[in-house]
Protein backbone atom coordinates (compact mmCIF):
# COMPACT_ATOMS: atom_id res chain seq x y z
CA UNK A 1 0.00 0.00 0.00
CA UNK A 2 2.93 2.32 0.10
CA UNK A 3 2.77 5.01 -2.48
CA UNK A 4 6.29 4.57 -3.67
CA UNK A 5 6.19 0.99 -4.74
CA UNK A 6 2.96 1.21 -6.68
CA UNK A 7 3.25 4.68 -8.14
CA UNK A 8 4.09 3.32 -11.56
CA UNK A 9 1.22 0.88 -11.56
CA UNK A 10 -1.18 3.60 -10.56
CA UNK A 11 -0.32 5.95 -13.38
CA UNK A 12 -0.96 3.19 -15.91
CA UNK A 13 -4.26 2.40 -14.22
CA UNK A 14 -5.18 6.06 -14.17
CA UNK A 15 -4.59 6.34 -17.89
CA UNK A 16 -6.68 3.29 -18.63
CA UNK A 17 -9.47 4.37 -16.28
CA UNK A 18 -9.63 7.75 -17.95
CA UNK A 19 -10.34 5.89 -21.16
CA UNK A 20 -13.20 4.11 -19.45
CA UNK A 21 -11.51 0.86 -18.48
CA UNK A 22 -13.48 -0.56 -15.58
CA UNK A 23 -10.86 -2.98 -14.35
CA UNK A 24 -8.35 -0.19 -14.16
CA UNK A 25 -10.76 1.81 -12.07
CA UNK A 26 -11.21 -1.17 -9.81
CA UNK A 27 -7.46 -1.31 -9.31
CA UNK A 28 -7.46 2.34 -8.34
CA UNK A 29 -10.29 1.83 -5.92
CA UNK A 30 -8.67 -1.10 -4.18
CA UNK A 31 -5.34 0.65 -4.04
CA UNK A 32 -6.53 3.99 -2.74
CA UNK A 33 -9.76 3.39 -0.84
CA UNK A 34 -8.26 1.95 2.38
CA UNK A 35 -6.00 4.96 2.85
CA UNK A 36 -8.78 7.31 1.84
CA UNK A 37 -11.15 5.78 4.34
CA UNK A 38 -8.62 5.86 7.16
CA UNK A 39 -7.74 9.45 6.42
CA UNK A 40 -11.42 10.38 6.50
CA UNK A 41 -11.91 8.43 9.70
CA UNK A 42 -9.23 10.56 11.26
CA UNK A 43 -11.08 13.68 10.17
CA UNK A 44 -14.78 12.94 10.53
CA UNK A 45 -14.92 9.74 12.54
CA UNK A 46 -17.93 7.55 11.94
CA UNK A 47 -19.13 9.50 8.93
CA UNK A 48 -16.04 8.46 7.01
CA UNK A 49 -17.79 5.69 5.09
CA UNK A 50 -20.41 8.05 3.73
CA UNK A 51 -17.89 10.68 2.75
CA UNK A 52 -15.74 8.03 1.10
CA UNK A 53 -18.70 6.84 -0.98
CA UNK A 54 -19.45 10.37 -2.09
CA UNK A 55 -15.81 10.86 -2.89
CA UNK A 56 -15.73 7.84 -5.19
CA UNK A 57 -18.84 8.97 -7.00
CA UNK A 58 -17.08 12.21 -7.71
CA UNK A 59 -13.83 10.51 -8.68
CA UNK A 60 -15.72 8.23 -11.06
CA UNK A 61 -17.23 11.26 -12.71
CA UNK A 62 -14.21 13.50 -12.78
CA UNK A 63 -11.39 11.11 -13.52
CA UNK A 64 -11.59 11.94 -17.20
CA UNK A 65 -10.56 15.47 -16.46
CA UNK A 66 -7.90 14.50 -13.94
CA UNK A 67 -4.55 16.03 -14.72
CA UNK A 68 -1.65 15.17 -12.51
CA UNK A 69 -0.57 18.42 -10.94
CA UNK A 70 2.23 17.06 -8.85
CA UNK A 71 0.43 15.06 -6.20
CA UNK A 72 -0.55 12.10 -8.33
CA UNK A 73 -3.84 10.27 -8.32
CA UNK A 74 -3.54 9.55 -4.62
CA UNK A 75 -3.12 13.20 -3.80
CA UNK A 76 -5.97 14.17 -6.08
CA UNK A 77 -8.29 11.57 -4.61
CA UNK A 78 -7.43 12.53 -1.08
CA UNK A 79 -7.89 16.21 -1.91
CA UNK A 80 -11.34 15.41 -3.24
CA UNK A 81 -12.11 13.55 -0.04
CA UNK A 82 -10.71 16.38 2.04
CA UNK A 83 -12.96 18.97 0.45
CA UNK A 84 -15.96 16.83 1.15
CA UNK A 85 -14.87 16.21 4.71
CA UNK A 86 -14.34 19.91 5.33
CA UNK A 87 -17.79 20.68 3.89
CA UNK A 88 -19.19 18.05 6.15
CA UNK A 89 -17.50 19.50 9.20
CA UNK A 90 -18.67 22.97 8.24
CA UNK A 91 -22.24 21.73 8.13
CA UNK A 92 -21.77 20.11 11.49
CA UNK A 93 -20.07 23.26 12.75
CA UNK A 94 -17.21 21.25 14.11
CA UNK A 95 -15.01 18.24 13.82
CA UNK A 96 -16.57 15.36 15.70
CA UNK A 97 -14.99 14.90 19.09
CA UNK A 98 -12.64 12.00 18.75
CA UNK A 99 -12.99 9.93 21.85
CA UNK A 100 -10.75 7.02 22.46
CA UNK A 101 -12.79 4.44 24.27
CA UNK A 102 -11.34 1.80 26.52
CA UNK A 103 -12.39 -0.77 23.95
CA UNK A 104 -10.36 0.92 21.29
CA UNK A 105 -7.34 1.23 23.48
CA UNK A 106 -7.28 -2.49 23.97
CA UNK A 107 -7.06 -2.89 20.23
CA UNK A 108 -4.02 -0.70 19.80
CA UNK A 109 -1.15 -2.66 18.37
CA UNK A 110 1.46 -4.00 20.67
CA UNK A 111 5.09 -3.16 20.27
CA UNK A 112 5.76 -6.84 20.16
CA UNK A 113 3.56 -7.24 17.14
CA UNK A 114 5.94 -8.15 14.42
CA UNK A 115 5.84 -6.66 10.99
CA UNK A 116 5.11 -10.08 9.57
CA UNK A 117 2.07 -10.78 11.70
CA UNK A 118 -1.20 -9.98 10.03
CA UNK A 119 -2.50 -6.70 11.34
CA UNK A 120 -6.10 -6.89 12.33
CA UNK A 121 -8.73 -4.41 11.26
CA UNK A 122 -9.30 -3.54 14.90
CA UNK A 123 -5.68 -2.57 15.37
CA UNK A 124 -5.77 -0.34 12.34
CA UNK A 125 -8.98 1.33 13.42
CA UNK A 126 -7.80 1.80 16.99
CA UNK A 127 -4.66 3.51 15.78
CA UNK A 128 -6.61 5.76 13.45
CA UNK A 129 -8.90 6.64 16.35
CA UNK A 130 -5.84 7.49 18.43
CA UNK A 131 -4.49 9.71 15.67
CA UNK A 132 -7.91 11.35 15.44
CA UNK A 133 -7.48 12.66 18.98
CA UNK A 134 -4.66 14.90 17.77
CA UNK A 135 -5.30 18.51 16.76
CA UNK A 136 -6.53 18.52 13.21
CA UNK A 137 -3.41 19.74 11.43
CA UNK A 138 -1.27 17.22 13.27
CA UNK A 139 -3.70 14.40 12.60
CA UNK A 140 -3.89 15.31 8.94
CA UNK A 141 -0.15 15.59 8.56
CA UNK A 142 0.43 12.20 10.17
CA UNK A 143 -2.34 10.53 8.17
CA UNK A 144 -1.27 11.97 4.84
CA UNK A 145 2.33 11.01 5.39
CA UNK A 146 1.92 7.62 7.05
CA UNK A 147 -1.40 6.29 5.81
CA UNK A 148 -1.73 7.85 2.38
CA UNK A 149 1.99 7.65 1.81
CA UNK A 150 2.52 11.18 0.54
CA UNK A 151 5.81 12.98 0.98
CA UNK A 152 5.93 16.25 2.86
CA UNK A 153 5.64 18.31 -0.32
CA UNK A 154 2.57 16.48 -1.61
CA UNK A 155 0.94 16.46 1.82
CA UNK A 156 1.58 20.20 2.02
CA UNK A 157 -0.11 20.71 -1.32
CA UNK A 158 -3.13 18.73 -0.23
CA UNK A 159 -3.38 20.70 3.01
CA UNK A 160 -2.62 24.05 1.42
CA UNK A 161 0.33 24.65 3.70
CA UNK A 162 4.07 24.92 3.33
CA UNK A 163 6.07 21.69 3.52
CA UNK A 164 7.92 22.94 6.59
CA UNK A 165 4.65 23.52 8.40
CA UNK A 166 3.48 20.02 7.55
CA UNK A 167 6.76 18.50 8.73
CA UNK A 168 6.43 20.29 12.01
CA UNK A 169 2.80 19.30 12.43
CA UNK A 170 3.63 15.65 11.75
CA UNK A 171 6.55 15.76 14.16
CA UNK A 172 4.42 17.26 16.94
CA UNK A 173 1.73 14.73 16.21
CA UNK A 174 4.15 11.84 16.56
CA UNK A 175 5.48 13.16 19.86
CA UNK A 176 2.00 13.43 21.21
CA UNK A 177 1.12 9.96 19.98
CA UNK A 178 4.21 8.52 21.62
CA UNK A 179 3.18 10.09 24.91
CA UNK A 180 -0.30 8.66 24.65
CA UNK A 181 1.01 5.25 23.75
CA UNK A 182 3.39 5.33 26.67
CA UNK A 183 0.67 5.32 29.28
CA UNK A 184 -3.09 5.26 29.43
CA UNK A 185 -4.90 8.53 29.34
CA UNK A 186 -6.42 9.43 32.73
CA UNK A 187 -10.04 8.88 31.70
CA UNK A 188 -9.17 5.51 30.29
CA UNK A 189 -7.32 4.53 33.45
CA UNK A 190 -10.49 5.28 35.36
CA UNK A 191 -12.13 2.50 33.40
CA UNK A 192 -9.60 0.08 34.70
CA UNK A 193 -7.90 -0.77 31.47
CA UNK A 194 -4.44 -2.17 31.88
CA UNK A 195 -1.72 -0.11 30.34
CA UNK A 196 -0.57 -0.78 26.85
CA UNK A 197 2.10 -3.42 26.84
CA UNK A 198 0.44 -5.43 29.58
CA UNK A 199 -2.55 -6.50 27.61
CA UNK A 200 -3.50 -10.08 27.31
CA UNK A 201 -2.11 -11.40 24.08
CA UNK A 202 -4.62 -11.89 21.33
CA UNK A 203 -4.64 -12.52 17.69
CA UNK A 204 -1.84 -14.28 15.95
CA UNK A 205 1.59 -13.85 17.33
CA UNK B 1 2.30 4.67 36.44
CA UNK B 2 4.60 3.96 33.57
CA UNK B 3 8.06 2.78 34.32
CA UNK B 4 9.62 4.69 31.46
CA UNK B 5 9.07 8.07 29.94
CA UNK B 6 7.82 8.63 26.47
CA UNK B 7 10.71 8.89 24.07
CA UNK B 8 11.77 12.33 23.10
CA UNK B 9 11.41 12.09 19.36
CA UNK B 10 13.54 14.53 17.45
CA UNK B 11 12.74 15.68 13.96
CA UNK B 12 15.05 13.21 12.34
CA UNK B 13 13.53 10.28 14.17
CA UNK B 14 10.12 11.62 13.22
CA UNK B 15 11.02 11.62 9.54
CA UNK B 16 12.24 8.05 9.85
CA UNK B 17 9.00 6.98 11.48
CA UNK B 18 6.87 8.84 8.95
CA UNK B 19 8.65 7.01 6.18
CA UNK B 20 8.05 3.67 7.86
CA UNK B 21 11.64 3.18 8.98
CA UNK B 22 12.65 2.17 12.50
CA UNK B 23 13.92 4.92 14.74
CA UNK B 24 15.30 3.15 17.72
CA UNK B 25 14.14 0.99 20.54
CA UNK B 26 12.34 3.71 22.44
CA UNK B 27 9.97 4.40 19.59
CA UNK B 28 8.93 0.82 18.99
CA UNK B 29 5.37 1.19 20.33
CA UNK B 30 4.83 4.20 18.11
CA UNK B 31 6.34 2.40 15.14
CA UNK B 32 4.00 -0.53 15.72
CA UNK B 33 1.02 1.81 15.82
CA UNK B 34 2.04 3.52 12.61
CA UNK B 35 2.45 0.14 10.97
CA UNK B 36 -1.08 -0.73 11.93
CA UNK B 37 -2.31 2.59 10.56
CA UNK B 38 -0.65 1.88 7.23
CA UNK B 39 -1.52 -1.80 7.11
CA UNK B 40 -2.57 -3.39 3.83
CA UNK B 41 -6.21 -3.19 2.93
CA UNK B 42 -8.66 -4.98 5.16
CA UNK B 43 -11.50 -6.54 3.16
CA UNK B 44 -14.07 -4.62 5.21
CA UNK B 45 -12.64 -1.38 3.94
CA UNK B 46 -13.50 -2.25 0.36
CA UNK B 47 -17.21 -2.73 0.89
CA UNK B 48 -18.06 0.22 -1.33
CA UNK B 49 -16.41 -1.24 -4.38
CA UNK B 50 -19.56 -2.20 -6.19
CA UNK B 51 -21.09 1.22 -5.72
CA UNK B 52 -17.92 2.85 -6.98
CA UNK B 53 -17.81 0.60 -10.03
CA UNK B 54 -21.44 1.31 -10.85
CA UNK B 55 -20.80 5.01 -10.59
CA UNK B 56 -17.84 4.62 -12.90
CA UNK B 57 -19.88 2.70 -15.45
CA UNK B 58 -22.61 5.31 -15.36
CA UNK B 59 -20.17 8.18 -15.70
CA UNK B 60 -18.34 6.64 -18.61
CA UNK B 61 -21.13 6.02 -21.03
CA UNK B 62 -19.74 7.47 -24.16
CA UNK B 63 -22.02 10.00 -25.78
CA UNK B 64 -20.73 8.78 -29.12
CA UNK B 65 -19.38 5.29 -28.55
CA UNK B 66 -16.59 3.93 -30.63
CA UNK B 67 -17.52 0.95 -32.71
CA UNK B 68 -16.63 -1.68 -30.19
CA UNK B 69 -18.53 -4.77 -29.21
CA UNK B 70 -21.78 -2.87 -29.21
CA UNK B 71 -24.31 -5.45 -28.22
CA UNK B 72 -22.37 -6.90 -25.32
CA UNK B 73 -21.46 -3.49 -24.02
CA UNK B 74 -24.91 -2.09 -24.31
CA UNK B 75 -26.77 -4.99 -22.87
CA UNK B 76 -24.36 -5.13 -19.96
CA UNK B 77 -24.73 -1.46 -19.32
CA UNK B 78 -28.44 -1.74 -19.62
CA UNK B 79 -28.60 -4.41 -16.99
CA UNK B 80 -26.23 -2.67 -14.66
CA UNK B 81 -27.65 0.75 -15.05
CA UNK B 82 -31.32 0.14 -15.03
CA UNK B 83 -31.18 -1.90 -11.87
CA UNK B 84 -28.15 -0.99 -9.86
CA UNK B 85 -27.70 2.65 -10.67
CA UNK B 86 -31.11 3.51 -9.40
CA UNK B 87 -30.40 1.78 -6.13
CA UNK B 88 -26.92 3.15 -5.71
CA UNK B 89 -27.77 6.65 -6.72
CA UNK B 90 -30.80 6.64 -4.54
CA UNK B 91 -28.67 5.54 -1.64
CA UNK B 92 -26.07 8.16 -2.42
CA UNK B 93 -28.67 10.89 -2.51
CA UNK B 94 -30.15 9.73 0.74
CA UNK B 95 -33.65 9.85 -0.63
CA UNK B 96 -34.84 7.16 -2.90
CA UNK B 97 -38.16 8.71 -3.68
CA UNK B 98 -37.55 10.49 -6.91
CA UNK B 99 -35.47 7.88 -8.62
CA UNK B 100 -37.72 5.06 -7.61
CA UNK B 101 -40.80 6.94 -8.63
CA UNK B 102 -39.35 7.73 -12.00
CA UNK B 103 -38.56 4.13 -12.72
CA UNK B 104 -41.69 2.56 -11.39
CA UNK B 105 -44.08 3.81 -13.98
CA UNK B 106 -46.11 6.16 -11.84
CA UNK B 107 -45.21 9.13 -13.95
CA UNK B 108 -47.40 10.19 -16.85
CA UNK B 109 -47.62 8.20 -20.01
CA UNK B 110 -44.60 8.46 -22.18
CA UNK B 111 -45.06 9.50 -25.71
CA UNK B 112 -48.21 11.44 -26.27
CA UNK B 113 -49.10 13.50 -23.25
CA UNK B 114 -46.36 16.00 -23.28
CA UNK B 115 -47.15 19.36 -24.85
CA UNK B 116 -43.63 19.55 -26.13
CA UNK B 117 -44.19 16.43 -28.17
CA UNK B 118 -46.48 17.13 -31.06
CA UNK B 119 -47.87 13.77 -32.08
CA UNK B 120 -47.98 12.26 -35.49
CA UNK B 121 -45.09 14.00 -37.02
CA UNK B 122 -44.59 12.39 -40.34
CA UNK B 123 -41.97 14.52 -41.94
CA UNK B 124 -38.35 14.33 -41.07
CA UNK B 125 -37.47 16.94 -38.50
CA UNK B 126 -33.80 16.59 -38.12
CA UNK B 127 -31.72 18.02 -40.89
CA UNK B 128 -29.44 15.10 -40.41
CA UNK B 129 -31.98 12.58 -41.57
CA UNK B 130 -31.07 10.91 -44.78
CA UNK B 131 -27.56 12.18 -44.81
CA UNK B 132 -25.21 9.56 -46.11
CA UNK B 133 -23.04 10.02 -43.06
CA UNK B 134 -25.93 8.93 -40.90
CA UNK B 135 -26.90 6.01 -43.01
CA UNK B 136 -23.40 4.71 -43.12
CA UNK B 137 -22.67 4.65 -39.41
CA UNK B 138 -23.90 1.36 -38.13
CA UNK B 139 -23.16 2.02 -34.49
CA UNK B 140 -24.46 5.45 -33.93
CA UNK B 141 -25.83 6.12 -30.52
CA UNK B 142 -29.25 7.07 -31.77
CA UNK B 143 -29.90 3.77 -33.44
CA UNK B 144 -30.25 1.71 -30.34
CA UNK B 145 -30.74 4.21 -27.65
CA UNK B 146 -32.92 2.68 -25.04
CA UNK B 147 -30.50 0.96 -22.66
CA UNK B 148 -27.91 3.69 -22.79
CA UNK B 149 -30.49 6.38 -22.51
CA UNK B 150 -32.02 4.81 -19.44
CA UNK B 151 -28.57 4.79 -17.88
CA UNK B 152 -27.90 8.34 -18.89
CA UNK B 153 -31.19 9.38 -17.41
CA UNK B 154 -30.32 7.72 -14.14
CA UNK B 155 -26.97 9.44 -14.10
CA UNK B 156 -28.60 12.71 -15.03
CA UNK B 157 -31.15 12.50 -12.26
CA UNK B 158 -28.45 11.84 -9.73
CA UNK B 159 -26.46 14.77 -10.98
CA UNK B 160 -29.42 17.09 -10.92
CA UNK B 161 -29.94 16.43 -7.25
CA UNK B 162 -26.38 17.29 -6.57
CA UNK B 163 -26.00 20.29 -8.78
CA UNK B 164 -29.22 21.30 -10.52
CA UNK B 165 -27.77 24.17 -12.49
CA UNK B 166 -24.84 22.43 -14.05
CA UNK B 167 -25.94 18.89 -14.55
CA UNK B 168 -26.32 19.15 -18.28
CA UNK B 169 -23.02 20.88 -18.84
CA UNK B 170 -21.20 17.60 -18.66
CA UNK B 171 -20.25 16.33 -22.09
CA UNK B 172 -21.44 12.94 -20.94
CA UNK B 173 -24.99 14.12 -21.45
CA UNK B 174 -24.58 15.37 -24.98
CA UNK B 175 -26.31 12.34 -26.36
CA UNK B 176 -29.10 12.70 -23.86
CA UNK B 177 -29.66 16.33 -24.79
CA UNK B 178 -29.61 15.46 -28.46
CA UNK B 179 -32.10 12.68 -27.97
CA UNK B 180 -34.37 14.90 -25.92
CA UNK B 181 -34.24 17.62 -28.53
CA UNK B 182 -32.62 20.15 -26.24
CA UNK B 183 -31.73 20.82 -22.66
CA UNK B 184 -35.27 21.85 -21.78
CA UNK B 185 -36.64 18.55 -22.86
CA UNK B 186 -34.39 16.28 -20.86
CA UNK B 187 -36.60 16.00 -17.79
CA UNK B 188 -39.64 15.06 -19.79
CA UNK B 189 -37.63 12.79 -21.95
CA UNK B 190 -36.23 10.89 -19.01
CA UNK B 191 -39.67 10.61 -17.49
CA UNK B 192 -40.78 9.11 -20.75
CA UNK B 193 -37.89 6.70 -20.90
CA UNK B 194 -38.51 5.60 -17.34
CA UNK B 195 -42.21 5.14 -17.86
CA UNK B 196 -41.85 3.66 -21.30
CA UNK B 197 -39.59 0.81 -20.38
CA UNK B 198 -41.57 -0.25 -17.39
CA UNK B 199 -44.88 -1.62 -18.70
CA UNK B 200 -44.60 -5.24 -19.55
CA UNK B 201 -40.85 -5.34 -18.98
CA UNK B 202 -40.86 -6.61 -22.56
CA UNK B 203 -38.85 -9.65 -21.60
CA UNK B 204 -36.09 -8.44 -23.79
CA UNK B 205 -32.73 -8.86 -22.13
CA UNK B 206 -31.47 -5.89 -24.06
CA UNK B 207 -34.17 -3.74 -22.62
CA UNK B 208 -35.21 -2.63 -26.05
CA UNK B 209 -38.84 -1.61 -26.10
CA UNK B 210 -40.59 -3.36 -28.88
CA UNK B 211 -43.95 -1.74 -28.87
CA UNK B 212 -43.24 1.88 -29.44
CA UNK B 213 -40.95 4.06 -31.48
CA UNK B 214 -37.34 4.52 -30.60
CA UNK B 215 -37.19 6.67 -27.52
CA UNK B 216 -34.66 8.99 -28.99
CA UNK B 217 -37.44 10.57 -30.92
CA UNK B 218 -40.24 10.93 -28.45
CA UNK B 219 -41.92 13.48 -30.64
CA UNK B 220 -42.47 10.74 -33.09
CA UNK B 221 -45.76 10.17 -31.40
CA UNK B 222 -48.59 7.82 -32.06
CA UNK B 223 -46.28 4.94 -32.63
CA UNK B 224 -47.39 1.54 -31.48
CA UNK B 225 -46.73 -0.32 -34.61
CA UNK B 226 -48.75 1.56 -37.15
CA UNK B 227 -45.55 2.46 -38.84
CA UNK B 228 -46.80 5.77 -40.15
CA UNK B 229 -44.78 7.71 -37.65
CA UNK B 230 -41.52 6.30 -38.83
CA UNK B 231 -38.86 8.71 -39.83
CA UNK B 232 -36.01 7.80 -42.06
CA UNK B 233 -33.40 8.13 -39.38
CA UNK B 234 -35.29 5.78 -37.17
CA UNK B 235 -34.35 2.97 -39.40
CA UNK B 236 -30.83 1.89 -39.22
CA UNK B 237 -29.25 1.22 -42.49
CA UNK B 238 -27.96 -2.18 -43.22
CA UNK B 239 -24.28 -2.47 -42.49
CA UNK B 240 -23.59 -2.25 -46.17
CA UNK B 241 -24.36 1.41 -45.87
CA UNK B 242 -26.80 1.39 -48.72
CA UNK B 243 -28.88 4.54 -48.98
CA UNK B 244 -32.49 4.33 -48.01
CA UNK B 245 -35.25 6.53 -49.19
CA UNK B 246 -36.99 8.85 -46.79
CA UNK B 247 -40.40 7.33 -47.39
CA UNK B 248 -39.42 3.76 -46.88
CA UNK B 249 -41.26 2.06 -44.09
CA UNK B 250 -39.03 -0.71 -42.94
CA UNK B 251 -41.13 -1.72 -40.02
CA UNK B 252 -43.48 -3.27 -42.46
CA UNK B 253 -42.03 -5.43 -45.08
CA UNK B 254 -38.43 -4.39 -44.86
CA UNK B 255 -36.52 -7.38 -43.64
CA UNK B 256 -33.25 -5.52 -43.74
CA UNK B 257 -34.22 -3.11 -41.00
CA UNK B 258 -32.26 -4.88 -38.36
CA UNK B 259 -29.98 -2.91 -36.15
CA UNK B 260 -26.49 -3.72 -37.25
CA UNK B 261 -25.42 -3.91 -33.65
CA UNK B 262 -26.67 -7.44 -33.59
CA UNK B 263 -29.61 -6.76 -31.35
CA UNK B 264 -32.47 -8.68 -32.87
CA UNK B 265 -35.56 -6.69 -33.62
CA UNK B 266 -38.82 -8.45 -32.99
CA UNK B 267 -40.66 -9.17 -36.20
CA UNK B 268 -42.94 -6.41 -37.38
CA UNK B 269 -46.62 -7.17 -37.48
CA UNK B 270 -46.69 -7.31 -41.23
CA UNK B 271 -43.76 -9.59 -41.87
Amino acid sequence: MTAVQSAGDLSAAVRAARDGNEEAFRVLYREVQPALLRYLRGLVGEDAEDIASETWLQIARDIRSFRDEGVGFRGWAVTTARHRALDHMRRRQRRPAAGLSADLLVDLPNEHDTAEAAIRLESTNATIALIATLPRDQAEAVLLRVVVGLDAESAARVMGKRPGAVRTAAWRGLRRLATRLDGPAPDVAAHGVTPAGHRAPKGSR
Amino acid sequence: MSSHRAPDIDRRAAEHLLAGRPAGHATRPLAAALRAAAAPAHPEELSGERAAMTAFAAAHLDPVPEPRRPSVLKSTLAKILTVKAAVILAAAAGTGGVVLASTSGVLPAPWTDSPADPPAVTTPQHPSSGKPADAGKPDQQGKDPSPSMAGLCNAYEAKVKENPGKALESPAFTALITAAGGKDGVDEYCDAVAAGKEPGHSGDPHGKPSDHPKPDHPENGSGNGNGSGGKPDDHPAAPSGRAHTPDSSPEIGDPTAVPPSGVPTPPAPGS
